[in-house]
C-alpha cells in the first residue's frame, strides 16, 4: 500500500513538533496538520499592543470561525461546579506562544503517587525512564536554569538527579526575590528559581537572550521565549510538510486495528483524507480525547476525554513594607517549593508558590481608581504601590477522577460543522483539602513581609495545565496509552499531549510533554 | 445631596464656568495650547470634545494630555456606555457647584457620595490611567471594551524609571539583579 507519509503528526504545537522534527531529521516523511494559520510575532505583538484586553491571553490571537480558540463564544461549556476554561489557541505553534516557558521536570516521586503516598495512579513509567528524554526536551527548547537546588523544596541537594546539566545557567536572580528570600527564608521558606525556556545572557538556537520585556503572557515580542513556532519551522527545514487550516475530524480504522487515514477539513468546509503508517494525535489535551471520541478510536477502556486534571489555584496580592519592585526581568522568577513533596501528599494535594514578577501598575492603578483616588495623590500612590506589590499565585496537585471528563458537545458545533467541547469538572476534595493550608500559608508569608493584604483569592482559578485526558497506565482496562504514549487499542497511534500524564504534581507539564513527544519519535523511527 | 442640574440648564457655558473653578484663565488655556477651545464656531461635537478635555484635565491633574487621545478616550467612553456625554456633562456642573478645585478632594466633598457621579469621574480617569473604556473580559473575545492607547496610558508615567512598559525592553539582559537607581527614596 502507498501512504501519503511515514507519519501524520495532527496538531503543530510544541510536543507535535518536537516529535515531527525528531522524525523528519531521521529521513522519515512527516506531514503536521495544523487546525489554524502561522501569522507573524510582530503582528501578534501589535495585536497586544492595540487590544484593551491585556488580561486576556487568547486575544492577540486569530480566533477564526472556523479554528476557534477556547474563549470563542460557546466554545466550551462547563457543567460541572469549576468552570475550566484554558487559554488554547489555534495556530502554529500552539498554545505555547502564552506560557510563560516555566520548564520543570516531575519529581520522581510524583510518578510513585499511589505506591508511596497511597493516593491517585502511579506513572507506568519512572523518572529514570525520562530522565536522557528531560535533558533532550531542555536542549530542544533552550532552558535555562539551576541544577545546585532541590527543586522538591525539601532542604536535599540537586534534586531531581539529572545526568547534564542545563543547557544554560539560569539569569541573575533579580532584586526583588533576593530580598524577599533574606526575609522569608529566615522563617523557613525554601525558593528555587524558576527554570525557564529562554536563553539568558546569550543566544540559542536563533532566539535573543531575554532582555526583561516583562510580557511572557501573552506574547514575548522579541521571540526570546520558547514556543511551538520554532519547532514549526525546525520540522519544515528538516523536510516536514506543514498544512495549516486543515482540522482532523476522523481517524479511521483500517485492518489489523491500525489507524490507516486522517479526513480534515479545510477552511472552505471541503474534506481531505490522508494516509501514513503511523499517526500521532498532538491537537490538545481536549481537542485530543475529542478527535477520538467522533473517530470511536482508542477507546475500549471508556476512559478517553475522562480523568481530567488541571493545576487548580489560589492567589494572594499584598503590599509589603518595602520596595521590591515586581516586573524587572521575566514574569517568573521564583518559586516557594516547601509543599511540592512530602507525607502529607498522603492527605492533601502538594503545591507550590509562584512569586509573580509582573509590571503591577495595572492592578495597581485599577485598585486606586476605584477607591477614588485622583490626581497628583494617584500618581504618587501608583509608585509607592508598584513598588511593593506581591503577587503570589498557588499551582495544586490534582487526582484523576472518571467523572471530570471532556466531551464532544451533543448539539453544538462550530463553523466547520465540528463539534465544540463540554466538559464537567469539580475541584476533587484531594485538593480542597489543601486549600485552608495554603491560605494560612499566604497569611504567614505576608506577615513575613510586614505586608498589608490586598486581595486573597478563595475561588479556584484556571492554570490552563490539562493533563488526565488520555490518561496513561499499565492496565489497557483503564487506561488509554501505554508507557509509550501508545494506543492500547491501536499499534500505530500515539498521543503527543500532557493529556497522557497520570498524576499531575504541581509543574507546568509541558516540558514533560516535550520530553514524552521527543520519546515518541524515537520508538516510531525504530518501526517505521 | 443636592440634585445638580444638566448643563443646557445654566446661563454660563460650561467650559468658562471650570476655567474660573479650575484656576485657569482663557489666557493660561491658550498658554497650554488649548486655544482653539474658544473658538465660537465650533460644532457641538467639537465643544464636547473640548469639555472633555477640561474635565480630563482637571481629573488627572495632568496639564499636558494630548488632545488627539482625549478625542480617543472619549470616543471610547461614549462607544462603552451611550449616555457617557451626559453624565460627564452633570459630572462637570457637580464640581462647579460644589467648588472642587483639585481631583484629589472629589472622594471628600459631597460628590464623593454620589456613586454615579463618582462612577463617571472613575470611568474618565480610568480611560486616561489604563488606556481603555469598557469592562475587558478575561475569558472570552465578546465585551464592551475599547481601546484608547497602550504606551500613552498615565498609569506608566510613575514607573517610567523603574520598570518597563510590558513588551518594551530596558537595558540588558540580567539587569534585574539590581534595583532601581531609586530605591532608597523609594
Amino acid at each position: 500500500m502507498e501512504y501519503d507519509a511515514d507519519v501524520i503528526v495532527i496538531g503543530s504545537g510544541a510536543l507535535g513538533n518536537n516529535a515531527a522534527y525528531e522524525l523528519a531529521k531521521q529521513g522519515k516523511s512527516v506531514i503536521i496538520l495544523e487546525a489554524g494559520k502561522s501569522i507573524p510575532r510582530w503582528k501578534i505583538t501589535e495585536n497586544f499592543r492595540t487590544s484593551p484586553r491585556k488580561n486576556n491571553y487568547n486575544d492577540p490571537y486569530p480566533n477564526a470561525a472556523t479554528a476557534p480558540t477556547s474563549f470563542a463564544k460557546d466554545y466550551i461549556e462547563n457543567t460541572g461546579s469549576f468552570a475550566y476554561l484554558p487559554g488554547m489557541l489555534k495556530l502554529v505553534g500552539g498554545t505555547t506562544w502564552h506560557w510563560a516557558a516555566c520548564a520543570w521536570r516531575y519529581l520522581p516521586s510524583d510518578m510513585k503517587l499511589k505506591s508511596l503516598y497511597g493516593v491517585g495512579r502511579d506513572w507506568p513509567i519512572s523518572y529514570d525512564d525520562l530522565e536522557p528524554y528531560y535533558c533532550r526536551a531542555e536542549e530542544a527548547i533552550g532552558v535555562s536554569g539551576r541544577s545546585d537546588e532541590d527543586q522538591s523544596g525539601q532542604g536535599k541537594k540537586n534534586f531531581p538527579p539529572r545526568s547534564k546539566d542545563y543547557p544554560m545557567p539560569s539569569d541573575g536572580i533579580n532584586y526583588m526575590t533576593n530580598r524577599m528570600h533574606d526575609r522569608l527564608g529566615k522563617l523557613g521558606y525554601r525558593f528555587v528559581q524558576e527554570p525557564s525556556a529562554r536563553p539568558t545572557n546569550q543566544p540559542y538556537d536563533g532566539r535573543p537572550a531575554c532582555s526583561g520585556n516583562n510580557n511572557c503572557m501573552p506574547v514575548c515580542p522579541i521571540g526570546s521565549m520558547y514556543s511551538g513556532d520554532v519547532h514549526a519551522r525546525h520540522a519544515v527545514k528538516a523536510g516536514a510538510k506543514l498544512l495549516t487550516e486543515a482540522t482532523a475530524f476522523k481517524l479511521e480504522k483500517g485492518s489489523g486495528n491500525k489507524i490507516e487515514a486522517v479526513h480534515y477539513r479545510n477552511a472552505n468546509g471541503e474534506d481531505k483524507k490522508l494516509t501514513a503508517r503511523y499517526f500521532i494525535v498532538a491537537a490538545h489535551g481536549f481537542e485530543t480525547p475529542k478527535l477520538l471520541l467522533m473517530s470511536d478510536v482508542a477507546n475500549s477502556s471508556d476512559q478517553v476525554g475522562r480523568n481530567i486534571m488541571d493545576h487548580n489555584g489560589l492567589a494572594i496580592q499584598f503590599l509589603a513594607d518595602e520596595p521590591l519592585w515586581s516586573g524587572r526581568g521575566t514574569v517568573e522568577e521564583a518559586c516557594i517549593v516547601n509543599m511540592r513533596d512530602g507525607q502529607h501528599r498522603r492527605r492533601y494535594a502538594a503545591s507550590k508558590h509562584n512569586i509573580g514578577n509582573s509590571v503591577p501598575n495595572m492592578p495597581v492603578a485599577q485598585r486606586l481608581i476605584a477607591q477614588g483616588i485622583f490626581g497628583k495623590e494617584l500618581d504618587e500612590r501608583i509608585r509607592h504601590d508598584a513598588a511593593r506589590w506581591v503577587d503570589i499565585s498557588s499551582m495544586f496537585e490534582t487526582l484523576p477522577s472518571p467523572s471530570n471528563r471532556v466531551i464532544p458537545h451533543p448539539t453544538k458545533k462550530d463553523a466547520l460543522g465540528l463539534p465544540t467541547l463540554s466538559i464537567h469538572y469539580d475541584v476533587p476534595a484531594y485538593t480542597e483539602a489543601a486549600k485552608d493550608i495554603v491560605l494560612r500559608d499566604y497569611r504567614r508569608i505576608a506577615a513575613g513581609m510586614k505586608g498589608e493584604i490586598v486581595n486573597e483569592t478563595s475561588e479556584w482559578q484556571n492554570h490552563d495545565h490539562i493533563m488526565g485526558s488520555v490518561i496513561m497506565g499499565k492496565n489497557p482496562a483503564d487506561s488509554v496509552v501505554n508507557g509509550e504514549c501508545r494506543s492500547f487499542d491501536h499499534h500505530n497511534l500515539f498521543l503527543a499531549t500532557t493529556g497522557v500524564i497520570p498524576a499531575a504534581g504541581v509543574v507546568n507539564p509541558t516540558l514533560t510533554g516535550i520530553a514524552l513527544s521527543i520519546r515518541i519519535a524515537d520508538i516510531i523511527a525504530r518501526e517505521v | 445631596m443636592p440634585e445638580y442640574p444638566k448643563p443646557s440648564e445654566k446661563s454660563e457655558s460650561p467650559r468658562r464656568q471650570f476655567l474660573k473653578i479650575a484656576g485657569l484663565s482663557a489666557g493660561s488655556a491658550i498658554a497650554a495650547g488649548s486655544a482653539p477651545l474658544l473658538a465660537e464656531s465650533k460644532n457641538d461635537d467639537e465643544r464636547v470634545q473640548d469639555q472633555f478635555y477640561q474635565i480630563s484635565t482637571f481629573l488627572t491633574g495632568h496639564s499636558d494630555l494630548d488632545r488627539g487621545l482625549s478625542n480617543r478616550a472619549l470616543a471610547a467612553l461614549t462607544a462603552a456606555d451611550a449616555n457617557f456625554t451626559t453624565k460627564f456633562q452633570t459630572l462637570q456642573q457637580a464640581i462647579l457647584t460644589e467648588k472642587v478645585s483639585d481631583p484629589s478632594l472629589l472622594r471628600t466633598s459631597p460628590i464623593g457620595q454620589n456613586e454615579d457621579l463618582m462612577a463617571t469621574a472613575k470611568a474618565v480617569v480610568s480611560a486616561w490611567y489604563l488606556g481603555y473604556a469598557g469592562e475587558p473580559a478575561i475569558h472570552a473575545m465578546e465585551d464592551n471594551a475599547h481601546f484608547i492607547t497602550y504606551s500613552g496610558a498615565l498609569m506608566y508615567r510613575p514607573t517610567m524609571d523603574a520598570t518597563v512598559i510590558p513588551s518594551y525592553a530596558r537595558g540588558a539582559p540580567s539587569y534585574w539583579v539590581n534595583p532601581p537607581a531609586s530605591i532608597k527614596q523609594d
